[in-house]
């Protein structure tokens, strides 16, 4: 699953709940559990099982209804070498990327993880104990703020994973009305996201 | 086609037709031989017409309701419902006001709410095209002009050729506007059934278009035998609007059980 996808895969649901109501939304959900025997959270996740169930049941049409859905949830800011900015102005979303942000520790996790890193050395660049991180690594991880990279040998031989950050940046704008986030994404992150795609193809067609 | 799709799509709202008709030809018999006679012969009639799109406006707010008043169905639904408690206020305008105390400027109170009608139901088709379509195609912005203009054409051409010798030029273009503005319904309508063709919600709103086509040649049927003077309740545009509100409750109805 792609980390951007994850991360605003929660926006996504709110959004399509709000959008068709909760009856034509449990629809949904009960035949993405048909077809594909998974959760919806998961199927929003990759986004490829719900754009099959979407299809079934609007048609051609699923393609708007999923970019109105991400349009309302991220907006492309600026494209830049390397990589996009992108505003991601859903609450719920924007909220929660605010608070892992806002968390000391989970920050000195991320800090540390700005390049692809084994989580031993970034608990040990951050200063952590490794109780209270590895609850905060795992929660980031299932949230899509950290993504696995690859893998390292271990000072004593072992493979172990890396993890990386997704946002390269995040710049936060809070007003009146909640928060709006600015994060800088790198290619390799952008390129296989179906919401990132989904918005840049229909901005260009 | 799947039986139950011709079912739902073709042989109920059929038989809905044939009902509203059977049901008008009662009345109207039932108006020659009761017992009241004379004054009240087309009470039946009149209260129908009068009382339809309320049963349909309900409809559309209990399914807005069901949608959980969500930001294009429930909102959709609510609008259609104010669209139909419009057409259910002028009616009962004409109702009470003009038939019976027979106040005749009350008329075109209750035709402006007929022509704000118009505009709500337009609305909810927009907002559901705007949402699952985004941009028309080419044939389906052509189908919006020439749709309302083939149909305009037609109900000049019949109003010039067999309207006689006493054509009232005011009452006709005065009509005309609410003919221009019903084929401005049926277009919008045909291309909202072309938006969902291809959907879960086809049969639902194929029905609705029957609902529509049906309502519209209601109106123009009304429209012609009202710039002729020549309306009465006997008129065929009564059980045609009848079966067309009828028709736009079980479109209701289908989409609620599909989606």
């Amino acid at each position: 699953m792609n980390p951007l996808d994850v991360i605003i895969a929660d926006g996504v649901r709110i959004v399509l709940e709000d959008d068709l109501g909760r009856v034509t939304y449990k629809k949904i959900e009960k035949e993405i559990r048909n077809t594909h025997g998974t959760r919806i959270q998961e199927a929003v996740s990759d986004f490829a099982k719900l754009d099959l169930v979407l299809r079934k049941f609007f048609g051609r049409h699923a393609a708007s209804i999923e970019f109105k859905a991400f349009k309302k949830v991220i907006i492309l800011e600026k494209e830049v070498r390397d990589g996009a900015i992108l505003g991601i102005t859903e609450p719920t979303v924007a909220k929660g990327i605010f608070d892992s942000y806002g968390d000391p520790a989970k920050r000195a996790i991320l800090d540390a993880m700005k390049t692809p890193t084994s989580i031993a050395d970034a608990i040990s660049t951050a200063g952590l104990s490794k109780a209270s991180a590895y609850g905060r690594i795992k929660e980031m991880l299932n949230g899509g703020l950290l993504s696995m990279t690859g893998h390292s040998k271990a000072k004593d031989g072992r493979r172990v994973n890396t993890l990386q950050a997704t946002l390269r940046s995040a710049m936060f704008n809070v007003h009146d009305g909640g928060v709006r986030v600015s994060a800088g994404l790198g290619c390799a992150v952008l390129d296989l996201s179906f919401a990132y795609n989904s918005i840049v193809q229909t901005r260009t067609a | 086609m799947h039986a139950v799709t011709v079912r739902r799509g073709v042989i109920i709202p059929a038989a809905i037709l044939c009902a509203a008709f059977a049901l008008h030809v009662f009345a109207l018999e039932y108006g020659r031989y009761g017992e009241d006679g004379g004054h009240n012969d087309d009470m039946i009639i009149r209260l129908s017409i009068a009382l339809s799109p309320l049963f349909v406006s309900v409809f559309c707010f209990m399914t807005s309701r069901h949608y959980g008043n969500s930001r294009i169905f429930g909102r959709s639904f609510a609008v259609l419902g104010v669209s139909y408690a419009l057409v259910f206020a002028g009616e009962m305008i004409f109702f009470h006001f003009v038939d019976t105390l027979g106040i005749e400027w009350s008329a075109q109170a209750g035709e402006s709410l007929f022509l704000c009608a118009y505009a709500f139901l337009a609305l909810h088709m927009i907002i559901n095209v705007r949402y699952f379509a985004g941009k028309l195609t080419v044939a389906q912005k052509a189908a919006l002009f020439v749709l309302p203009a083939s149909v305009v054409i037609s109900y000049c051409a019949l109003f010039m050729a067999y309207g006689g010798g006493d054509i009232k030029y005011d009452q006709f273009q005065y009509n005309l506007v609410f003919v221009c503005a019903s084929s401005l319904i049926l277009a919008l309508c045909v291309v909202s059934f072309s938006v969902f063709a291809s959907t879960i919600m086809t049969v639902a709103w194929f029905v609705l278009l029957v609902g529509i086509i049906v309502g519209t040649a209601g109106d123009l049927s009304y429209n012609y035998a009202y710039a002729l003077g020549t309306y009465g309740f006997e008129d065929m545009s009564g059980p045609l609007w009848n079966a067309s509100h009828v028709m736009v409750a079980y479109a209701l109805y289908l989409h609620r059980q599909c989606i």
